[in-house]
């Protein structure tokens, strides 16, 4: 589990899975609401905004380009400041993995399975994470590198496919409403895509660095905001602003549009594989953070004897974290932007002002 | 060993859950509704569904026997979900929802407002958007649903497919989704309009099987012109040239058939290829203004009168005569629009919105009096293309 290499290709896929992550399901719900018509310029807005931000967390980690953050707190903050900040992030890596799981089982319990107990599917999804935690982060990469060409193949047939029920009138009047409503839109396009790509700072050591690192890490940010932009814009040209608002999950009525020739239809739960991939590696790494960041925390020497508790820590909390789906989508439109802006944005500035002082001070005393 | 014991574990583990879905159905346990009928009676729904007999639609059986492609279950409650789980009372299976094809409205719940029975259909899950709505015009929802059609055994698919049929090949009919009609009746300076369906001949033999063993069915299912929405109520209905003209205007014309006079008598009867449509809302100096542009390709497919056809003057005066024509038709849709029900339902009020999104927002709050004068400018352009396989119609050229 411990030690893993992880290749630059495998590295920009496991970042576009994170960026588009739980976004493609949930976003265009969220900006239309604000947007309207607009949405999809929220959506390049957003790419636009949400690419600096992944800069700006990737510029941290390339400060301390060999140690992870728990490792990186220890040194810059000391052992209890540091201890501090960390245990704060381990937080937000355990309630982002537990919320995902919840999202996956929220999303199947409406639209698919609307029978089967919440914590039938959540005890599933928690075995498979558990097996991938296991296995390691080799593994994990390498899987999602199999099943990346699956999601582009499904990502551009769902796309194609309703290309005959465009109408490009919906997307009148541009910027009816003046620029605040877009602005509070891509809001939702910088978040949860790209402001919870956090979760490398944890991963980025790992990775075995050739000269397009860098410019792979941009790519592949840019390129999962180009992907949830053009899903928002396909909502806005075959639902309407309005059906897209008010739906809990756009994506999948999209997909029940899908039917041509008469022949090809009804195949949405087969489309719901692609956004359940995309949510689930992006759940496997928050789980892989919290665990690495632990162990690394508290020395410990084995990292497996925490599989077991936070197996039931995870499978716990994502059932506890909401009473119900108006409570968990109240928090995550009015709340969860904070919570991340926190984590992404303000504590790494935090971060980055402190080192700079430090070195700054060291140079001095050298 | 520890190791296998833990993997033979897992192995038992995953065998748990690999037993299927956990609310699975199986196809012999649910009762595939394809049509449903919603009244109002009182205060209370009457909810009727058109239920699939699987044996009795299945293909390789001949088809003499005695009984009912369909049946119908029906029930009355206060909440179309509850009437839904009434009908478990008198059905042995579990009424299921995917595969609806039409849903049908009565006249007189129409009348009252429909909003109230929709919200069932785009939030239950098992429900999808694809099948069209239509108003029982002149009867209730569950008399329509009782006929028995001839050619489609079940009579909801052949509502369906005439409407589907129709919609491509004859001007007046409109097919509406659930989801087309819910945006139309939430947007802003838009009313949307259905399809009626009404039932021809006599009801009460068309609910036998007597009714499919006939040449001529005794009761047959006809889809009418337009109802006519002011946001969620029906308020009237279109004539069909006022349907013509109102599908002429929406773009929702793929084919039809449109009829010229000639100038010494008899006909010439077009048929309409492509058309297209396009509005335009434009506001200057305050004052709105609409313009439609349209856009005809035909053939000549009927001669019943006696002109020169080969002549590039005749077909010059024939596009003119046809775009005069198809001006008159929107013109008649519009005024019946503006006069007599004060309904956008051409969504101008959007097309206003999409063009000048500041003059709407002050213009929305009183859009029913400037709809009322809305001036429509036309703009069509009909071409006529090709004769058929003749040129000049023997019409002209029999002894007499």
């Amino acid at each position: 589990m411990n030690n893993g290499k992880i290749s630059v290709q495998q590295m920009a896929i496991l970042v576009l899975l994170v960026v588009i992550g739980d976004s493609i399901l949930i976003a265009p719900s969220l900006v239309a609401h604000f947007a309207k018509e607009d949405a999809w310029i929220s959506g390049l807005l957003g790419v636009v905004l949400g690419t600096l931000l992944a800069g700006l967390i990737y510029f941290l980690s390339r400060l301390h380009p060999h140690a992870t953050l728990v490792q990186f707190n220890r040194t810059l903050l000391g052992k209890w400041m540091g201890g501090i900040m960390s245990s704060l992030f381990l937080l937000y890596f355990l309630l982002n993995a537990a919320a995902m799981t919840r999202e996956i089982g929220d999303f199947i319990t409406t639209q698919i399975m609307p029978e089967t107990p919440l914590r039938a599917i959540h005890l599933l999804l928690v075995i498979l994470l558990m097996w991938a935690l296991y296995s390691g982060i080799e593994t994990i990469a390498r899987t999602a590198e199999l099943l990346f060409p699956w999601f582009v193949i499904f990502f551009v047939v769902l796309l194609i496919c309703l290309a005959p029920k465009i109408e490009i009138d919906r997307l009148l009047p541009i910027m009816g409403h003046g620029f605040m409503p877009i602005l509070q839109g891509s809001i939702y396009v910088i978040v949860f895509p790209y402001a919870e790509l956090t979760v490398f700072l944890m991963l980025f050591p790992l990775v075995t660095r050739n000269k397009h690192t860098n410019r792979d890490f941009i790519l592949a940010t840019a390129l999962g905001g180009i992907a949830i932009t053009a899903v928002i814009l396909i909502c806005i040209l075959v639902l309407g602003p309005y059906i897209t608002a008010h739906q809990t999950y756009p994506t999948y009525a999209l997909a029940k549009k899908i039917s041509i020739g008469g022949f090809l239809e009804r195949v949405e739960a087969f489309l719901a594989i692609i956004w359940i991939i995309s949510i689930f590696f992006k759940t496997i790494l928050y789980a892989y953070a919290f665990l690495t960041g632990f162990s690394q925390l508290f020395h410990l020497r084995n990292e497996r004897i925490l599989l077991m508790p936070s197996a039931f820590l995870f499978f716990g909390l994502a059932y506890a974290i909401s009473p119900n789906i108006i409570y968990y989508d109240y928090f995550l439109t009015n709340y969860w932007p904070l919570w991340d802006f926190t984590y992404a944005l303000v504590i790494p500035l935090v971060l980055m002002i402190v080192h700079l002082f430090r070195r700054k001070k060291r140079a001095h005393s050298v | 060993m520890k190791r296998l014991a833990f993997i033979l574990l897992f192995v038992l583990l995953i065998a748990l859950f690999t037993t299927g879905c956990w609310n699975r159905r199986e196809l012999n346990t649910l009762a595939i509704q394809l049509g449903t009928g919603i009244d109002k009676i009182g205060d209370q729904y009457k909810l009727s569904v058109q239920v699939v007999d699987p044996g009795e639609v299945a293909a390789a059986k001949s088809s003499s026997t005695e009984r009912s492609p369909v049946v119908m279950y029906k029930a009355t409650a206060p909440s179309l979900f509850e009437a839904y789980r009434t009908m478990t009372v008198n059905s042995p299976r579990k009424i299921y929802g995917s595969h609806i094809r039409v849903l049908i409205i009565g006249e007189s719940l129409a009348r009252d407002g429909i909003d109230k029975v929709l919200d069932l259909f785009s939030r239950d899950a098992e429900n999808r958007t694809d099948y069209y709505i239509m108003i029982a015009r002149g009867t209730t929802a569950e008399s329509v649903l009782k006929i028995l059609t001839p050619l489609e055994k079940i009579p909801a698919n052949k509502l369906f497919a005439s409407l589907d049929t129709s919609s491509k090949a004859w001007a007046p009919t409109t097919a509406f989704t659930l989801d087309k009609l819910i945006s139309q009746m939430v947007t802003e300076g838009q009313h949307p309009v259905l399809t009626g369906v009404i039932i021809k001949g006599e009801p009460k033999l068309g609910e036998t099987q007597t009714n499919i063993k006939q040449i001529e069915p005794s009761a047959t299912l006809t889809l009418s012109d337009l109802a006519v929405f002011k946001g969620p109520r029906l308020i009237g209905w279109l004539n069909r040239d006022e349907s013509k003209g109102y599908n002429i205007i929406m773009d929702n014309i793929r084919s039809t058939a449109s009829n010229i006079a000639c100038p010494n008598g008899g006909s010439i009867t077009l048929e309409l290829l492509r058309s297209k449509t396009k509005v335009k809302g434009k506001v200057i100096s305050g004052e709105p203004t609409i313009h439609v542009q349209v856009k005809t390709e035909a053939n000549i497919a009927e001669v019943n009168c006696k002109l020169d056809i080969q002549d590039p003057m005749t077909i010059k005066y024939l596009e003119n005569q046809a775009m005069q024509k198809t001006i008159d038709l929107m013109k008649k849709s519009v005024k019946t629009a503006q006069t007599r029900y004060n309904s956008d339902i051409f969504g101008f009020g959007q097309a206003i919105y999409r063009s000048d999104p500041k003059y709407w927002s002050t213009a929305s709050k009183h859009w029913e009096d400037l709809f009322s004068q809305l001036q429509v400018k036309y703009k069509v352009e009909f071409f006529i293309r090709r004769t058929g396989t003749t040129g000049n119609s023997f019409v002209q050229d029999i002894k007499g």
